[in-house]
């Protein structure tokens, strides 16, 4: 059964269109690799799956009560706001699935406890995007959807990043990520796509 | 005691229960930072009042009951259009991107601005208004506007309340929203009426100098002081209330207007919270 699926979908911005006819279909147990040049259109197919982008045509069909856990590319997180890398993973859990972890299960998955208390704001890059990651299991998410989260991260973060997908793939959870090191996550891909010119191809298949 | 309590009851009562939901309400745009629109509003809405007294003398009905028992309720609907159309503005700017949205809320603030004094200027009851509400003399509060401010207050406590976790999380982040399947849009598009209601209700009674205080000082002085964000909104709470509770002795042993006194008050605090998130960092 489908999760999410577009279908003739266009996508775009303010009536502009990035990507044309987009149709993609993510079933339980994918595991999808999004590349693609920059401007490509990967961040636009990757938030159409979300549901934050109006489609310009076509359709979205998503399964009912479906949980879904979003890390984004990067986040402004600005230094002065108050809230803390506790209330951030927090967050996860306010949707209507509720949390199926709890917070400091979730940071531990990343190896973040220690940082709980400190303000987002404060966190380097890489910290920032493992607790992006953990908010983003906390509600043990049928789909994940990551863009680029290990964009500006060191290899230790990295490593730690990857590990989190590896086991949500091995739980049967669906993962979409935008990525610009597709090799790093070969042992776990089940489809590659490609967003280039507008248009989405599938020019591999790769058995997981 | 009990006299005191008479004179100023319900105007204590009213700053008291209006105060804690202007400063969640500017704590709100301090996380989505768009803490201008906290200027922004209650100058819209002050030309909104203006507005009302200017065109009050054009409905006799009207006009005599504003003269005999206080406030109708054109003099509400104007202020609450006049703000919502400021976020408007806002909203629109952001749409046309033409210019930043902040440099045309700016263009807006100074027109309503120079509005507000032109009506006034031409309203038979504005300058006598002037002096009373817009100097922020909660004194002269009558039940009708006691009873405006509660209804609305509570409303917007209620909405504030219900949605918070949207709220939050479409500050912070609003893709999370999403992800979350929260009612992101319906929300927002919500929010402009609210806060419009809120801050154009607290022009209306309590006045732009004390609305202004309020919206935006607590909030600054909490982020100082709170890492987390419900320590961060409830710190922003207390102040306020500590705020208006202690400027009602502090605007009579000095003789001032009140709304200007709690501004000052409120200025203190936001000063101390800098110094002791000065020292902690140190």
């Amino acid at each position: 059964m489908d999760l999410v699926a577009l279908e003739q979908a266009s996508l775009g911005y303010d009536g502009r269109e990035v990507i044309a006819g987009a149709n993609l279909r993510v079933c339980a147990g994918d595991f999808i690799a999004v590349v693609g040049p920059n401007g490509g259109g990967k961040s636009t197919l990757l938030r159409a799956l979300l549901g934050s982008v109006p489609l310009l045509a076509g359709r979205r069909r998503a399964a009912p009560d479906l949980r879904v856990g979003y890390v984004p590319q990067e986040h402004e997180g600005a230094r002065d706001l108050p809230w803390t890398a506790r209330d951030a993973v927090a967050m996860g859990g306010w949707g209507r699935a509720g949390a199926a972890l709890s917070v400091a299960e979730a940071l531990d998955r990343v190896a973040l406890q220690a940082l709980a208390a400190a303000r987002f704001g404060t966190l380097s890059g890489g910290q920032k995007q493992r607790v992006l990651l953990a908010r983003a299991l906390v509600c043990d998410p049928q789909l994940l959807l990551l863009d680029e989260p290990v964009s500006g991260v060191d290899a230790e973060a990295q490593a730690a990043i990857y590990r989190a997908l590896a086991d949500q793939a091995r739980a049967g959870g669906a993962v979409v990520i935008v990525t610009h090191q597709p090799d790093a996550l070969a042992a776990w891909t089940t489809r590659c796509v490609r967003a280039e010119h507008g248009r989405i191809s599938i020019p591999t298949a790769t058995a997981r | 005691m009990r006299d005191y309590l008479e004179l100023f009851g319900l105007s204590l009562l009213a700053s008291v229960i209006a105060a804690p939901v202007l400063a969640l309400c500017g704590a709100l745009l301090h996380l989505r930072r768009e803490a201008f629109l906290g200027v922004a509003v209650p100058q819209f809405a002050t030309a909104g009042v203006a507005a009302a007294l200017w065109l009050l003398p054009s409905f006799p009905a009207l006009h005599r009951s504003y003269l005999e028992h206080g406030h109708p309720p054109m003099l509400y609907l104007l202020p609450f259009a006049a703000g919502a159309a400021c976020l408007a503005l806002l909203a629109y700017g952001m749409r046309a991107s033409r210019a930043p949205a902040a440099s045309q809320l700016a263009g807006g603030f100074a027109l309503a601005g120079a509005l507000a004094y032109v009506f006034l200027a031409r309203a038979p009851s504005g300058a006598n208004f002037a002096e009373t509400v817009l100097r922020g003399e909660v004194l002269l509060l009558d039940l009708h506007d006691f009873q405006a401010l509660a209804a609305v207050s509570a409303a917007g406590l209620a909405f504030l309340g219900a949605f918070r976790r949207t709220l939050l999380v479409g500050a912070l982040d609003p893709e999370q929203a999403y992800a979350l399947r929260m009612p992101l849009r319906a929300v927002n598009r919500s929010l402009p009426m609210v806060l419009g209601a809120v801050i154009g209700c607290g022009v209306m009674t309590l006045g732009p100098i004390l609305v202004f205080a309020l919206l935006f000082l607590p909030p600054i002085g909490a982020a100082l002081l709170t890492r987390g964000l419900r320590v961060f909104l409830f710190v922003t709470a207390l102040l306020a209330l500590l705020v208006v509770i202690l400027a009602w002795p502090a605007a009579i042993l000095a003789d001032l207007p009140y709304g200007p006194t709690a501004g000052l008050l409120a200025g203190s605090f936001w000063l101390l919270a800098a110094v002791v998130h000065r020292i902690r960092r140190s």
